[in-house]
């Protein structure tokens, strides 16, 4: 095996133990040797990146506090309306039937309005 | 490096206490920002990345049972956010380049510490600079697998590649490193 053939396998530093044929091939080549140390080098280095973070924005941190509060209470809100209905069937039906109701007529509404501009489109006439 | 959040806040968080989130914000902010940073390459979407983060976590912090450590499932959490939006905007996304840089490291564990060498610490900040550099996929496999300890399938499932594929983009983004950081930077000096 050559060099470049050898510098296949040694991004794997961390992997595996090398074939027979590749560590007779590092044994012979300083400069595959000094490869594979700075792989190893590298991957020290990254696994310790992560105890380093990098400075986020200073705005950041209220923001995020802002936008997770804001979200936490609008979902508490919408929990606890949840619970109300829950404790009066009657009052969670009727708001069901009224929503229906709405809707319903909404579809209606909209569909004549649509089938109304349908028909004001003069035969014959050329779109787009 | 994610501090270790205590336990009780963590309860507290899932019982939906708001000053319990608070806490764990301020505990972790810079870290979701970094691993956000380090996964998208681009400081606008590490920066709404993180933000969502945080929106999910309302979701799904209550399914954290402490069977893992609380960093680990947050490095989870946070990287599948930032790989969703990666994705969502990498058409939009121009790489940057190495000299554009400049996002410096806070001090880490050893940062007090008078006997860490100026060359280690050069090292470091050349490398958190190479990652940025790198295409995309290679920096999220790289980020994921040799900077937070995630499994290949973890890292498959998330990037919804094979694990063969995700271990080609490995072996892609170590070379690519380790010319960046040792050959280039030898031409340079």
């Amino acid at each position: 095996m050559d060099c470049n053939e050898i510098r296949e396998y040694l991004p794997a530093f961390d992997e595996q133990t090398y074939e027979t044929a590749v560590m007779e091939h590092l044994q012979g080549c300083e400069e595959c040797r000094t490869r594979l140390k700075q792989y190893r080098e590298l991957g020290l280095e990254m696994g310790a990146l992560s105890a380093y973070d990098v400075a986020p924005p200073q705005w950041l941190q209220a923001a995020i506090i802002e936008t997770t509060l804001e979200r936490l209470h609008r979902t508490a809100a919408l929990r606890a309306a949840s619970r109300r209905l829950g404790e009066h069937p009657g009052v969670a039906a009727g708001g069901a039937l009224l929503l229906a109701g709405v809707a319903g007529a909404a579809i209606l509404v909209k569909g004549r309005h649509h089938r109304k501009r349908v028909e004001l489109t003069p035969a014959g006439a050329v779109t787009g | 490096m994610v501090t270790e959040v205590p336990a009780e806040v963590i309860e507290a968080c899932q019982q939906g206490d708001e000053a319990a989130f608070e806490e764990l914000i301020r505990l972790t902010n810079a870290s979701v920002y970094t691993v956000s940073l380090r996964i998208t390459g681009n400081p606008d979407d590490a920066a709404e990345a993180a933000q969502e983060t945080y929106i999910k976590l309302l979701r799904v912090i209550r399914q954290f049972r402490g069977e893992a450590k609380f960093s680990t499932w947050l490095y989870r959490v946070t990287t599948n956010v930032a790989i969703t939006s990666m994705r969502r905007k990498s058409k939009r996304r121009t790489e940057v380049a190495m000299d554009q840089q400049g996002w410096e490291l806070l001090p880490g564990p050893e940062g007090d510490d008078p006997a860490v060498s100026a060359q280690r610490s050069s090292l470091r900040q050349r490398l958190q600079d190479a990652i940025l550099a790198l295409p995309e996929d290679h920096r999220a496999v790289v980020v994921m697998k040799d900077i937070y300890g995630l499994e290949f399938e973890e890292i498959a499932e998330q990037l919804q590649v094979t694990e063969g594929a995700a271990r080609v983009r490995l072996f892609r983004a170590r070379k690519k490193l380790r010319s960046l950081l040792y050959d280039e930077h030898a031409e340079r000096a």
